[in-house]
Formats: C-alpha cells, structure tokens, sequence
C-alpha cells in the first residue's frame, strides 16, 4: 500500500512539476500590468469627486 | 496515540507549536501591511480592505509552501521529523487563513450588488479562454474547497474510519490543489502586479516545493530498488547486516519483495517489524525504541518490538518478522506473519552487543 501510494506520489509531482513550471513561465511570458481590480472602485470614487465639471 | 477520539489531544508540543504559528502568521499580516503601505504610496496606494484580502491570500500561500515543504525535507532530513508532528494543525490553520481571505474577497468585491456574492464571482467573469483575462478566483476557489475537505477530515477519527489508505490518497489531493492555487496567482495577483519580485518568489517557491518532492520521491523509488543479498539458493532469508552494525536501539531497514521490514536492535535483542506504521504509514524504521516500545517518528504511535503490539490499553497491531542471527550476521525471513503475532528475538552473543 506505502510502495503504490509513493510511487503515486512521485507520479504525481512528475506531471504536475513541469505543468506548474509551464503556467509560471506563460504568466511571465504574457505579463502585461494592466487597470487591477482594485484600481477600479478607487478611480470611480476619483471622477465622482472630482465635481460636475468633470462628467460629460 | 489513543483509544478514544477527542477534538484535539492537546500537549505542552502542541500548544507550544500552535502558539509559535499562531504569532509568525500574525506578524506576517503586519509586516506585509505595512511594507505594502510604504512600497506604495499615492496614486498607487491600496485601501486598507485590499491590503488585508492580500496580506491574507499571501500567508496562506506561503503557509501552504512550507506545508508542502516539510514532508519531503523530513524524509531527506530526518533532524527535521520533529516538524512533522503537528503539520495537521498548520495545515488547518491554512485553511482559516484562506477561508479569510476568500470571505473578505467575496465581501469586497462580490458583496455590494443584487446578486448572492458567490453566483457573482461564479458568473461574472467567463472569459476561460483568454490567459490575461481568465477567471482565476475560481482556480483559488477550487483549492480551497480542496483545503476544506481536507481539513475537515484531517482528525484521527477520519483517518480509523476511511481506514489510512483511502485517507492518505483523499489528501494527496492538495498536489493538484496547489496546482490550481498556483494559477490562481499567476493570473491573478502576479497579473496586476508591475514588479518582478512576486514573480521571482513564486517561481522560488514552486521549483523548491517540485525538487524536494521529486528528489525525496526519487530516493524512496532507489532504496525500495535494492535487491536483498540471499544466503544461499533457496533459503527464503536475507542478509540485514553484520550485528554490530545495527545500532543500539534503533533500526535498519531492508526492502524485500516490494516490503520495508525495520530490524531493531535493543537490549542484546534483535527483533523486525514492518516498516509501516499504523497510524498514518510513518517510516519506523527511522524512529527509535523508547520505554521498550518502538516508537514511530512521525506521531509517536508505539509498538513492542517482540510481538509488532500496541502497550495496554491501545489495540494497534502491526506485522512481524522472523530473525536470526548466523554467524555474527542479522538475518530475516521476509515472510510477513499476521500483525500482532509474537516472534522470539533473535539474542546477541555476548561480546557482540
């Protein structure tokens, strides 16, 4: 039972290493720093305050 | 080790160790808080809100790296075993670090329109075919419910009860877990973040946590390789090693057949057992005798070198083995006898202990 369950293991880390591996690499690959969720609520609340002159 | 079940069986160790850990997360939620505010200030500054969903989804992250960390480093290392002893509790405590995490996500981002929060992060972003834009807080959703299953079955009760096959197989599901929390950062967090430094330890952190496990892993599949040195044509037993080699109160490990039989040296005795705990399928080989009892270095769950049984009042049993000693040679049958079956020690000459 230990010999199948570590050879799973190893099985295991084997697949899932380079997959890991391969996701990091195309994350870098296609890193583009955009608008973040968080920007937005806060530059919402940036063009309310900024007074009617501001909207169209 | 015990013949009932309690919620947590608490010692000085674990408090100890649950106390430790409880102060090093929250002096990382502080410490990333504020290093946070200083490194972005103006225009780029976080609200407070966001600064807590990250110092939060960052800790669990971390934590879950050590987790993953600690099993292969105590095969490699066996001064690292006593790490091992409460790596449930980190493990829970994990998950409440995430559970936080994603209640306050929900909350911040989900929680403030018509529809319920959860239907709002499950429907509002489909886009499961663009890299930049996917829907990435499903992928940390999807680990998380993982880190649930595991940490609600994480108590002995459910370990006796799936029996420690089935239950050490339900929480090898945390490798494709981290898989997923993996992605969930990197299309994520790491996306919207303009530096590199993030990249580079996450990165860090997963090469390190994928060569620990294939190297421990690695060297697990060599010795269980071994072929066993027989006597001669025929006899079933085989060489352990010359008996004063064996050290004193602990053990050395064969594997025959696919089996890891512990042979123990303890008192001018020599006894084997197998190498598999009962408990959670800890390596005892690698523990010692202690009180006469072998006692396993993962839990401290004990067993009687003579008859592979638990000390009254625990049941446990496990299998044993025949052993002799030839010519100043330790030697084993690798036939398994039924766990719990009494075998006479194989007694070391004097002048041999």
């Amino acid at each position: 039972m230990i010999r199948t369950l570590r050879r799973r293991h190893l099985a295991c880390w084997a697949v899932l290493g380079p997959l890991i591996l391969a996701l990091l690499m195309l994350s870098i690959w296609n890193h583009r720093p955009t608008l973040t969720q968080d920007a937005l609520p806060r530059k919402a609340t940036q063009r309310r305050g900024a007074g009617p002159e501001a909207r169209p | 080790m015990s013949t009932g079940y309690r919620v947590v069986q608490w010692s000085r160790h674990k408090r100890v160790y649950d106390a430790t850990a409880a102060f090093l997360i929250v002096g990382f939620l502080a410490a990333y808080v504020l290093i946070a505010k200083a490194r972005h200030t103006g225009s780029s500054a976080f609200s407070d809100e966001v600064l807590i969903i990250r110092a939060l989804g960052a800790c669990a992250f971390v934590l879950l790296h050590l987790i993953l960390c600690i099993g292969p480093l105590a095969r490699l290392e066996p001064r690292l075993l006593p790490v091992l002893y409460n790596r449930r509790h980190l493990g829970v405590m994990t998950f409440l670090v995430a559970l936080a995490h994603a209640t306050l996500v929900l909350g911040y981002y989900h929680g403030f329109g018509v529809a319920n929060p959860l239907v709002s992060m499950l429907s509002t972003n489909i886009s499961f075919f663009s890299f930049r834009a996917f829907p990435f807080q499903l992928l940390g959703l999807g680990g998380l419910l993982v880190m649930l299953v595991m940490a609600v079955t994480s108590h002995d009760f459910w370990l006796k009860n799936l029996s420690p096959r089935t239950w050490k197989s339900l929480h090898m599901a945390i490798y494709p877990a981290y898989a997923m929390l993996i992605g969930h950062v990197a299309l994520g967090a790491l996306q919207s973040d303009r530096g590199w430094v993030s990249f580079a330890l996450t990165l860090f952190g997963a090469v390190t946590v994928i060569s620990l496990h294939i190297a421990a892993g690695l060297r697990e599949a060599r010795f269980d390789r071994q072929t066993p040195s027989l006597n001669d044509a025929g006899s079933p037993w085989i060489d352990v090693g010359a008996i004063e080699d064996l050290p004193e109160d602990r053990a050395r490990t064969v594997c025959a057949g696919g089996e890891r039989i512990a042979v123990f040296k303890h008192k001018g005795q020599v006894s084997a057992v197998t190498n598999v705990c009962a408990h959670q399928g800890g390596p005892l080989g690698e523990g010692k005798i202690i009180d006469g009892c072998i006692t396993c270095p993962w839990h401290g769950w004990q067993y009687r070198p003579a008859d592979g049984r638990s000390p009254p009042p625990f049941q446990e049993k496990i299998a044993t083995y025949q052993v002799r000693i030839v010519a100043g040679r330790v030697q084993v049958d690798p036939r398994a006898l039924p766990p719990g079956t009494p075998t006479k020690p194989a007694s070391v000459e004097p002048g041999h202990a």
